[in-house]
């Protein structure tokens, strides 16, 4: 990290004034494209909106744009981190921020793989079965959750490693005795 | 009267300080913005939902406009879709506004001084006045311009454009040109639909297959060229002369997104032009406007932080 955060190319990205503010824009612009329809999809699993539309119909017309905004929201997010490697690493949100999406990402391999197999017996249903609700309450709450710890992510201050206790769980998590510290 | 007030409003510094800027200062000093200040929790927490609200926002806004632009769910109709979006989209513009009013009263003055605040609001008004009068009532009525959608079309892109030039002098629309940029993708996304089916089948195909390389060209260019733009710019608030540079001055990034915006805008009225989509132009254009202001909006609001 430390290697990583002396780049010519880091340094450069991190002390632009315009191109750094414009790709921490576009991460908020593909934030609205990939959670927004995300939420629709979801809601539709949840029987909340479009019941009368089948599932397979929203999704083969929302997922790919879903997964147009979730390749540029990564895009963008490895340029962020790259400009900016130790602060990203050493702070505590991003780090459950990373676990909150690998936790959203098996959830979409469980509905994939679990749920999904069924589809055809329930895909116009107006309330789909509980399995295909859980998991889309849970990937609404996972996903909401990832938007809360990435705006957390710039209030990082609140557990400073020097007001941290050494030895607790947000010691840990700061990773404060590898790096010293913010 | 509303004319003289918005150029006053927009164009004289005069007027800000001897209007606006009492008025900031006395909410900055007043008890909202003191407990806001000391309560530690309220400005994270108000940050939280004004992201949330965002994401709502998106989401309303992409399902009803890309179902009229071509890629949205095109099983229900766009008047419709429009309708049942509605709350969400409502809910989510009252859920920015009060969040938005909570994160401001943290830093009354700082915002007052910030261009980006000024753009945000005045984009803020245009989305408003825009999507409730015309984009509404031009989808409602099958692609036709009311009175009503045209006076909402005239105010709200006279404030919007007016505010944006004025207040910059053009530097924020250069700088926002990877906006147009997404409108970009978009566009390409969407221009296989454009084709008539009455076209034969490797025709018809062509342009997907033309358009996901393109795309995916798009991005390696957008990836290397911040990382270009950022060491220009870099080097240019440390180390370059633009005097001494001659012609080597064009290259700073402003310029280069002048030039980006024209380019990008082109290729966009290319695509438009050649449109057969089922929806008529007028549903297009006041869908495609629709996004552009609101996600301008959320690209001025990620702005204030910076200027």
């Amino acid at each position: 990290m430390l290697w990583l955060d002396g780049q010519p190319l880091s340094i450069a990205l991190r002390e632009s004034f315009l191109v750094w503010s414009a790709i921490e824009a576009s991460h908020i612009m593909t934030l609205m494209l990939f959670v927004g329809t995300i939420i629709m999809v979801d809601l539709r699993l949840l029987g909340v909106l479009f019941k009368n539309t089948p599932i397979s119909a929203i999704e083969k017309r929302l997922l790919p744009l879903t997964m147009i905004g979730f390749a540029a929201l990564v895009i963008t997010g490895l340029i962020l981190f790259y400009a900016k490697p130790l602060t990203y690493y050493n702070n505590m949100y991003f780090r459950l921020k990373l676990i909150v999406i690998a936790l959203a990402m098996i959830n979409i391999m469980v509905f994939h793989f679990r749920v999904q197999h069924s589809q055809g017996s329930w895909d116009d249903q107006p309330k789909p079965p509980l399995s295909a609700r859980v998991i889309a309450f849970i990937s609404i709450s996972s996903w909401l959750l990832v938007v809360i710890l990435g705006r957390l992510i710039a209030y990082g201050d609140w557990f400073h490693c020097a007001t941290v206790d050494e030895g607790t769980l947000l010691y840990f998590f700061s990773d404060c005795p590898q790096l010293g510290g913010h | 009267m509303l004319f003289e007030f918005l150029f006053n409003f927009a164009g004289s510094a005069d007027f800000m300080s001897d209007n606006i800027q009492p008025l900031f200062q006395a909410i900055d000093q007043g008890p909202a913005a003191s407990f806001v200040k000391e309560a530690w929790y309220f400005t994270p927490m108000a940050g939280c939902i004004h992201l949330i609200a965002l994401s709502f926002l998106g989401g309303a806004i992409i399902m009803s406009d890309l179902r009229v632009v071509g890629p949205g769910v095109q099983a229900t109709s766009p008047a419709e879709l429009n309708r049942k979006m509605s709350p969400f989209l409502i809910a989510a513009v009252i859920g920015l506004i009060f969040s938005g009013i909570l994160l401001g009263l943290g830093e009354v003055m700082r915002i007052y001084n910030s261009p980006p605040f000024w753009l945000k609001m005045a984009g803020l008004f245009s989305a408003i006045v825009f999507t409730f009068t015309t984009r509404d009532s031009v989808i409602k009525n099958g692609g036709k311009f009311t009175v009503v959608a045209l006076v909402g079309l005239a105010v709200s892109m006279l404030v919007f454009w007016w505010t944006w030039i004025e207040l910059t002098d053009w530097r924020f629309a250069a700088r926002q040109s990877y906006l147009i940029l997404i409108f970009l993708l978009i566009g390409m996304f969407t221009a296989p639909m454009y084709v008539p089916s009455s076209i034969s089948e490797p025709v018809r195909k062509l342009p997907r297959m033309v358009s996901l390389p393109v795309m995916l060209l798009v991005v390696i260019l957008l990836v290397s060229g911040a990382f270009l733009l950022a060491r220009i710019d870099y080097q240019y608030f440390h180390e370059l002369d633009l005097n001494a540079m001659g012609l080597g001055a064009y290259f700073h990034p402003s310029i280069l997104a002048m030039m980006l915006v024209s380019y990008i805008a082109g290729v966009v009225s290319w695509i438009g032009i050649g449109a057969t989509d089922h929806q008529p132009m007028g549903m297009r254009f006041v869908s495609l406007m629709s996004m552009f202001l609101w996600f301008s909006v959320a690209i001025a609001g990620r702005w204030i932080a910076f200027w």
